[in-house]
């Protein structure tokens, strides 16, 4: 394999990362933090990220007193020699350096030592990349969801490995959190790998929506509905938004008031601004009535709250503040005193067939709806998901197994910052694993308001650009000797580019993601226009004989 | 080691008395001017006197004027001067083995043509009983001293015509020099069979000059000939025909001639002639010169700018106006080229000179050939001790 | 063109030789390839030239005269001069390549020299190592021989700017802590 020589290695350790000596007649300004090389030392090859570049001299003379601009036959003559680039790698994969590629022992394993000196390093080829990455030739487990900085190469995430916990899409405001969603949604859904419950706050997954960048700029994106079809299930929680958007939704969402139960507003606390006392005054609301807590005291009148609290025997005010505060639910349409379908058994019910649900907010799409309805579903569908799993853990039959369920939410660091944490069940969900088969894919922007611990749990990150310095130590939480990661993850273009690390591939790798454009449609599987009729006359063609 | 102390004193009584003497010298030197003067203004009476006189010192035979200078002519553009010299590496019962190396050495040397200059030496090995031996006075003898340098003038003599001839013949004007006097003194008195084959020799080569016309001239620096200046010590004395053998004055304390004794034809024309100038051509009396036939030595006194020197050449060569015009720029021109000497004739004792190292590089290599042909040959104990002082 | 000889081995060592010029006044020029040619052929730089009198004790004075006019008037001083070189040398022929390290034996006396051709000088220079040999020069000034061997090797080079910019990073791998002197040494070579 003819790689393209970059340069040699110099010096460096195993804890500190080395540094290569750049070759002469390559350019500095052709080196990017995050860029994929090989080292090719003398019994290993080392897989490495470029981490940081720098100038040097040999001799401080040089700087003190630099050619002029006309002084061309010096400036080539110190380039390379005197003056040269020094790049920092870190290496995170080595593999033994025999020539056959499929043995065991060629597996990528974890860096525990360092090439010898001057090691040729070079850049990565398509080999390398399909070797540590996987490809989608491989198999189904493996999704290609982008190519590395300056390589057409396609890497893949292991699919496998992710879902085998929670993961995170982080990044900027604007930096493409919904592409990369999108991305990864699509390939769980083509690859058939979990099934997907997403909770779209902004009505941009089910159908198109805008394109803010890449070719096709402000032009419309297929929606997981219309590159899948009958796959994707719609459900909306504003039947008239999707109707005016002309989405052809599946179910309208109606949760009965009976269903809202004192941890779903516990949870809304914050959103709500309610203090934990009128929480607690919740609590000897239900007492007295049960499931119908909340229409009892949303049927309060005013004037009557304050024997209403008496005969609870809870704080007037406490009370006043909690009907003041949840009469807002009133305005919901979603929620009412009696629904004929239950929407979670629906949801069950499709999910059990392997459909996805892409649940719409249409109009609904502030936070308080957002968290209320999303704890609710999530907190129901959560207890029968422990109910199944437990009757196939008992009993063993493989149709019992529950399908693999992961539940999209976005904002997560409302749901997830400590405080939250402690009580949602995003945050039971998070910490039990895959323990009952439901996992989470968080979207966030504030990664540092997620709760630590919880943090620690998300098992594939998958982070755009991100410039706050806490922002950025969160998302490398748990990740050991990160630092490096830092700069790398300071330097990611503000569009199309994320940096990949966790469960689901083998080392951190810094991405182009993917184009979300015809041809990813084409990928998925998705055919349309002429190719569909003749699709369809192929098909009838197959079914009917030639006439 | 020397005692600086007692010397100091003596140098010091040397130097007063070489004042006297310097103050007296040019007393004389007046006296003698004046006499110059005098006989020049009654020069047939002079020449007269001095063909009656019998003196026991050489006296230039004179024709002119002492007083008559002549101009430095120009010297032709085009010119070759050529001239030899030579060295020896004498025999000696102490060295290895009795032969004898002559070395000579010919300088030619091409003015205003820009032709490059000749400089060459040929060293010949003399070894053979032949060579080592040779006739004089009926007897054979062993060639050395005085003999090996008569030999060695013959051969710087043959050398330097044998140049003459052919830079003359290959279209060059030539001029042949020569260091030191043409007049071959040292062998009056000498065997006559030894004093022939020389004068032969030596004749002989001065007849190939003159067939070819191409002028030779022995060239004197500091010369201490006096015979200009004894003409004058006739002048002065009070006989009309001295007769020194039978000299009247014998008794008084001072001789009426010895008023200018002491004294140098040099030191005479140094006051009389300008840079570049020369005296009229004198005759010389020396006795060796019978058998020069037509090949006679006269000479002049030439100024050269440093020095007065003495010009000697055959009578041939004086005759022509040509030839005389040639050897007096000639002579002058050379010794300004060389500071003072001759150029040419400097050259040319510079590659006759055999110096110590080459010396004993000879006998070395001498004795090695020899050794490896299985001669023996020995080196005299004294030989051996003079080579290397130990303590 | 006829590869005259221009001059003789009159003394050698393992690094160095001086030769006495074919032609008096025309030495070789300072920084020039030449060669010997005697058993193999051994390649050098030229590093001194000068004229004096053969006899130690005969000095050279003014005249104050023009050559013609001396050619003309004092002949033989001509024949009293000569004229020599001395040369580094930095490298030999061995089985039809160019050994850049130095010939087991030293050249030969009165062996001749001869200029190196283009071609060949070509071939010399094809790599920089001989500028190490010239490093150790004491007789020159460093700077100035290593430029002008530079020049020497462009000129059979012409146009090639490459081939400066590869000198130049040969050089610094042996003085690059002399930065002054890479810089005088490049100033000259781009003149």
């Amino acid at each position: 394999m003819h790689r393209r020589r970059v340069g040699v290695i110099v010096s460096g350790s195993l804890v500190g990362g080395l540094e290569m000596k750049l070759d002469e007649w390559y350019s500095v300004e052709d080196i990017r933090a995050g860029k994929f090389v090989v080292i090719e030392g003398e019994k290993s090859r080392f897989f490495c990220m470029v981490t940081d570049v720098r100038l040097d001299a040999t001799n401080p003379q040089v700087l003190a007193d630099p050619p002029d601009e006309e002084e061309d036959l010096m400036r080539q003559v110190l380039h390379g020699t005197a003056t040269y680039g020094t790049v920092c790698l870190r290496p995170l994969l080595m593999t033994d350096k025999d020539d056959a590629p499929t043995a065991r022992a060629n597996e990528p394993h974890l860096v525990k030592t360092i090439p010898i000196h001057f090691s040729v390093v070079c850049e990565a080829e398509e080999e390398d990349v399909n070797r540590i990455f996987g490809s989608e030739e491989y198999g189904t487990r493996y999704f290609h969801i982008g190519h590395p900085l300056d390589m057409e190469t396609p890497i893949c995430i292991d699919l496998e490995g992710f879902i085998e916990r929670s993961n995170g899409v982080f990044g900027k405001t604007g930096t493409g959190k919904t592409f990369l969603t999108r991305l990864v949604l699509a390939g769980l859904i083509h690859k058939d790998r979990a099934v997907n419950l997403i909770f779209d706050m902004h009505s941009e997954y089910g159908w198109q929506a805008t394109q803010e960048a890449g070719s096709g700029r402000h032009g419309f994106v297929k929606g997981l509905r219309q590159l899948f079809g009958s796959k994707v299930a719609i459900f909306t929680l504003d039947p008239e938004s999707a109707r005016r958007r002309e989405v052809q939704s599946d179910f309208a969402v109606k949760i009965p008031y009976n269903q809202i139960m004192v941890e779903d507003i516990a949870a809304l606390a914050d959103e709500l601004n309610l203090h934990p006392t009128a929480v607690e005054s919740s609590y000897l609301i239900v007492n007295k009535y049960g499931r119908d807590w909340l229409s009892m005291l949303l049927r309060q009148e005013p004037k009557d709250i304050k024997d209403f609290a008496d005969q609870i025997g809870a704080h007037p005010e406490s009370i006043s503040a909690l009907y003041r505060k949840l009469k807002r639910l009133e305005k919901f349409d979603f929620l009412q005193e009696k629904v004929h379908e239950d929407a979670v058994y629906k949801i069950m019910e499709y999910i059990d067939k392997g459909l996805h649900i892409v649940l719409e907010f249409g109009q609904q799409s502030s936070f308080l709806c957002y968290m209320l309805v999303a704890n609710i579903l999530t907190r129901r569908i959560h207890d029968l998901y422990v109910q199944k799993s437990e009757r196939y853990l008992a009993a063993g039959r493989a149709q019992d197994k529950p399908k693999q369920l992961i539940i999209t939410i976005e904002e997560a660091h409302k749901f997830l910052n400590p405080m939250a944490a402690r009580q949602s069940i995003f945050g039971t969900i998070a910490r039990e694993m895959r323990k009952y088969f439901v996992s989470l894919l968080i979207i966030d922007q504030r990664p540092s308001s997620i709760d630590d611990e919880i943090m620690s749990q998300i098992g594939t990150r998958i982070t755009s650009l991100l410039s706050d310095e806490k922002d950025i130590a969160a998302v490398l939480t748990g990740v050991s000797n990160a630092s490096w990661l830092r700069s790398v993850l300071a330097s990611l273009d503000s569009k199309q580019q994320a940096l990949l690390m966790g469960h689901a591939v083998p080392m951190p790798v810094v991405i182009r993601t993917r184009d979300y454009d015809g041809v990813f449609y084409a990928a998925m599987g998705h055919v349309e226009g002429e190719e569909l009729a003749q699709k369809a006359r192929a098909n009838i063609a197959d079914l009917f004989g030639d006439r | 080691m020397l005692d600086l102390a007692r010397v100091s004193q003596q140098i010091s009584r040397m130097a007063v008395e070489q004042q006297l003497v310097a103050e007296d010298g040019l007393k004389r030197l007046d006296k003698a001017l004046g006499q110059l003067a005098l006989e020049s203004g009654r020069l047939p009476a002079f020449i007269r006197k001095l063909q009656a006189s019998k003196t026991s010192w050489l006296l230039a035979g004179i024709h002119e004027s002492l007083q008559k200078t002549y101009r430095l002519p120009p010297r032709p553009l085009a010119i070759t001067v050529v001239a030899t010299d030579g060295s020896q590496i004498a025999p000696s019962h102490h060295e290895v083995i009795p032969a004898f190396l002559l070395n000579i050495s010919t300088v030619v040397l091409h003015y205003g043509t820009g032709e490059r200059a000749e400089l060459t030496s040929t060293p010949t090995l003399f070894y053979r009983d032949d060579d080592l031996y040779m006739d004089y006075g009926g007897q054979r003898v062993h060639v050395t001293g005085d003999l090996l340098g008569m030999r060695r003038t013959l051969m710087e003599c043959q050398a330097l015509l044998r140049q003459a001839r052919r830079a003359q013949e290959s279209g060059h004007r030539t001029c042949a020099l020569s260091d030191g006097s043409l007049i071959l003194w040292q062998l009056e008195g000498k065997p006559q069979d030894y004093k022939q084959a020389s004068l032969e020799c030596y004749v002989g080569s001065l007849e190939q000059a003159r067939q070819q016309q191409i002028p030779v001239a022995g060239y004197i620096s500091r010369p201490r000939s006096r015979d200009v200046l004894n003409t004058l010590r006739v002048g002065l004395c009070p006989e009309t025909a001295p007769h020194c053998d039978r000299c009247p004055y014998t008794d008084l304390p001072r001789l009426p001639c010895a008023e200018i004794e002491g004294l140098s034809d040099r030191r005479l024309f140094e006051s009389l002639l300008q840079p570049g100038e020369r005296t009229a051509v004198f005759d010389s009396r020396s006795r060796v010169l019978e058998n020069y036939g037509v090949h006679r030595i006269v000479f002049f006194y030439l100024h050269v700018g440093t020095e007065i020197v003495r010009v000697e050449i055959p009578q041939w060569v004086a005759a022509s106006p040509t030839l005389l015009d040639l050897v007096h720029a000639v002579a002058y021109d050379q010794a300004q080229k060389g500071m003072g000497y001759p150029i040419a004739l400097a050259e040319a004792h510079q590659h006759a000179v055999v110096r110590g190292a080459e010396r004993e590089l000879f006998y070395e290599m001498v004795t090695a050939v020899l050794l490896r042909r299985g001669v023996r040959a020995a080196i005299s104990p004294k030989n051996l001790g003079k080579r290397r002082m130990t303590v | 063109m006829y590869d005259a000889e221009i001059g003789e081995v009159i003394g050698s060592s393992n690094t160095e030789f001086i030769a006495e010029s074919a032609l008096l006044h025309n030495p070789p020029p300072f920084g020039s390839f030449i060669q010997v040619k005697a058993r193999e052929t051994i390649y050098a730089v030229v590093c001194n030239a000068y004229t004096h009198s053969l006899e130690p004790n005969r000095l050279a004075i003014a005249y104050h005269r023009s050559e013609q006019e001396l050619r003309d008037e004092q002949p033989q001083i001509f024949e009293l001069l000569k004229t020599k070189f001395e040369a580094i040398i930095i490298g030999y022929e061995c089985d039809g390549a160019v050994r850049y390290h130095l010939p087991p034996q030293p050249p030969r006396l009165h062996s001749f020299v001869h200029t190196c051709q283009p071609l060949e000088v070509r071939r010399i220079t094809s790599h920089f190592w001989f500028l190490r040999f010239l490093m150790g020069v004491e007789k020159a000034p460093r700077d100035e021989l290593i430029a002008a061997a530079i020049r020497a090797a462009y000129a059979v080079h012409p146009g090639e700017r490459s081939f400066l910019v590869k000198a130049g990073k040969e050089l610094i791998k042996l003085i690059g802590d002399d930065y002054e002197m890479l810089s005088a040494i490049l100033h000259r070579v781009q003149d």
